[in-house]
């Protein structure tokens, strides 16, 4: 029994993507993009799921680092020429894994509803920022770029129409799956997940681990690995930021505000 | 000497009074819900939904009755009321698991009661008409009254209230169950009865500030989430479950907002009490205005 499990779940998976590559091409225009939008805000709960889920930390600022993300894809795709979709989704996920391990420096020094107010907090202090400094983010206006072509230079040239689009998020929501499944399944992923079943324990085990940890303090292992997950979670993030790149407007994130104005 | 002449006296007056005002209503938020995390272990996201529910309720009853006392007081109630509710249908299940639980179902609830004033009432700001107008002059400044009757209330409120838990029956038991639920329930205190009650009255008080502060700005549904924000540096800043250190905090970090917009957009100079309570969290997490735990 327990050997066709493996089997079953693949079966499915791969039903589930089938019908995901065909939809685009039975549904109503309005349910296609409606479908790309549900891949997209998928991703999002994914990477917050490693955070929330795995590691057991409720952060409330997941929301910035998407639209971080989004910000740091918009301003290279506005500075680059010509606009480069990849070069745009790189700076994404720095400009977010960046801000991330920044975030994480000082909140997962602590624990629970401090971490929660904290990370709270960060996203309303990145809110402020974009939303005062006009000159560089458009303030409430947000930014405005036309959306780059997919290529590959040299290879192919494609449009974004909204069947290329849903099937390149498509790609993206797949193997972010695959990649987030990897690493919950790997020893780093175990990691994390005895952090949430015992908080304490795991800390006595990373005394033990001090000889091979860089800092001297005992705690410090667990601080890493928790400080390694905000920034993992928060560099998928983006990538659903950036799938939705060819919006033409990008809005700041604040709390649920991000909504489906970044979206359209 | 010539520096004391750049100094601009007249604005840090004014300043230090706003800050003062905007600091008890502060205060007054935040009491509540330092109250309930003391007792209960939750930390109430849904506590600046309270307050905007309360100046709805006010906005309601003037437009009926064209009293604002009589709207302070149907609106503290009706809070309360709501409060106590919300107590019982979510949070009474949760209570003894995880404290994150708790925090995942407040923020439900305020989202809720959040998009549900949206729904009902529209986005555009509702205004509560001032109870009267007038002014004094400090100095050679005018200063309206209200806000100053403002900040006297909110005061009355909050002393009125530390009364009634120094020497009022309900005040004891609340410290009791606070100290110890079990030992309390095995004195024969109606622990359940205690804990409903203290939400109730969190969430009353931050009905009252919602309706006091309602004049100032405008009333609408996402009032709540700036002084929810606000009113958590002030409970982590001063120590969280104590009354006194949340007031102090709240005059402190209202004052620091206060000077630092003289200088700054109002925006970026809520930065500045973000940065103190990040400080506070890394150097001393139990709160400044409170004595060093042994």
């Amino acid at each position: 029994m327990r050997d066709r499990q493996p089997l079953v779940f693949w079966t499915g998976f791969a039903i589930i993507v089938a019908l995901l590559i065909a939809s685009p091409l039975v549904l109503p225009p309005f349910w296609a993009r409606f479908v790309t939008e549900i891949l997209i805000w998928g991703l999002l709960a994914m990477s917050s799921d490693i955070l929330i889920g795995y590691t057991g930390m409720v952060s409330f600022g997941h929301s910035a680092f998407f639209g971080l993300g989004m910000y740091g894809a918009a301003f290279v795709l506005l500075e680059t020429k010509p606009p480069s979709l990849w070069a745009a989704l790189a700076a994404g996920l720095l400009a977010a894994a960046a801000v991330a391990a920044f975030v994480a420096y000082f909140s997962t020094r602590l624990r629970e509803i401090y971490f929660a107010i904290t990370t709270l907090i960060f996203s309303q202090i990145f809110y402020i920022v974009i939303f005062t400094w006009t000159e560089l983010t458009g303030g409430e206006n947000g930014l405005t770029f036309s959306r780059p072509a997919l290529a590959i230079p040299g290879l192919f040239s494609l449009r974004f129409t909204p069947m290329v689009l849903h099937w390149f998020v498509l790609a993206i929501v797949v193997l972010s799956y695959l990649l987030l499944r990897r690493v919950t399944q790997s020893p780093f992923g175990m990691v994390l997940q005895s952090i949430r079943v015992c908080s304490p324990g795991w800390r006595v085990c990373s005394t033990r681990c001090r000889t091979s940890s860089p800092h001297p303090i005992s705690c410090s292992s667990s601080y890493r690995a928790r400080s390694s997950s905000t920034t993992s979670s928060a560099a998928s993030a983006p990538w659903s930021g950036r799938s939705s790149a060819p919006p033409s407007s990008c809005y700041c994130a604040r709390a649920s505000r991000v909504s489906s104005q970044s979206i359209t | 000497m010539q520096w004391l002449h750049a100094v601009p006296w007249d604005l840090l007056l004014i300043q230090t009074i706003n800050g003062i005002v905007t600091g008890m209503i502060l205060a007054l938020v935040a009491s509540g819900l330092t109250l309930i995390f003391g007792i209960m272990d939750v930390v109430n996201f849904a506590h600046g939904e309270f307050l905007m529910l309360g100046a709805y309720i006010a906005v309601l009853t003037i437009v009926a009755t064209h009293n604002f006392w009589l709207a302070l007081i149907i609106a503290s109630l009706g809070t309360g009321l709501i409060g106590a509710l919300v107590y019982v249908t979510t949070l009474r299940p949760l209570l003894g698991r995880d404290p994150l639980t708790t925090i995942l179902a407040t923020f439900g609830v305020s989202l809720v009661l959040q998009n549900y004033a949206l729904w009902q009432f529209g986005p555009v700001a509702r205004k509560i008409p001032e109870p009267f107008s007038g002014s004094i002059t400090l100095f050679h400044l005018d200063y309206s009254l209200y806000r100053l009757m403002i900040a006297g209330l909110s005061a009355a409120i909050i002393g009125g209230f530390w009364l009634f838990l120094k020497f009022g029956t309900w005040g004891i038991w609340i410290r009791a169950t606070t100290q110890d639920r079990i030992m309390a329930q095995a004195m024969g205190i109606p622990v359940p009865w205690v804990l409903a009650g203290v939400f109730a009255i969190g969430s009353a008080m931050a009905g009252a500030s919602g309706v006091l502060f309602g004049p100032l700005v405008g009333v609408d549904h996402a009032m709540g989430f700036d002084w929810i924000l606000r009113a958590f540096i002030v409970v982590v800043v001063g120590g969280m479950g104590s009354l006194g250190g949340s007031v102090l905090a709240a005059i402190f970090i209202s004052l620091l907002e206060a000077y630092s917009s003289l200088w700054v957009s109002p925006a970026q100079a809520g930065i500045i009490s973000f940065v103190v309570l990040i400080l506070t969290l890394l150097f001393r997490p139990t709160g400044l205005f409170v004595a060093t735990p042994k």
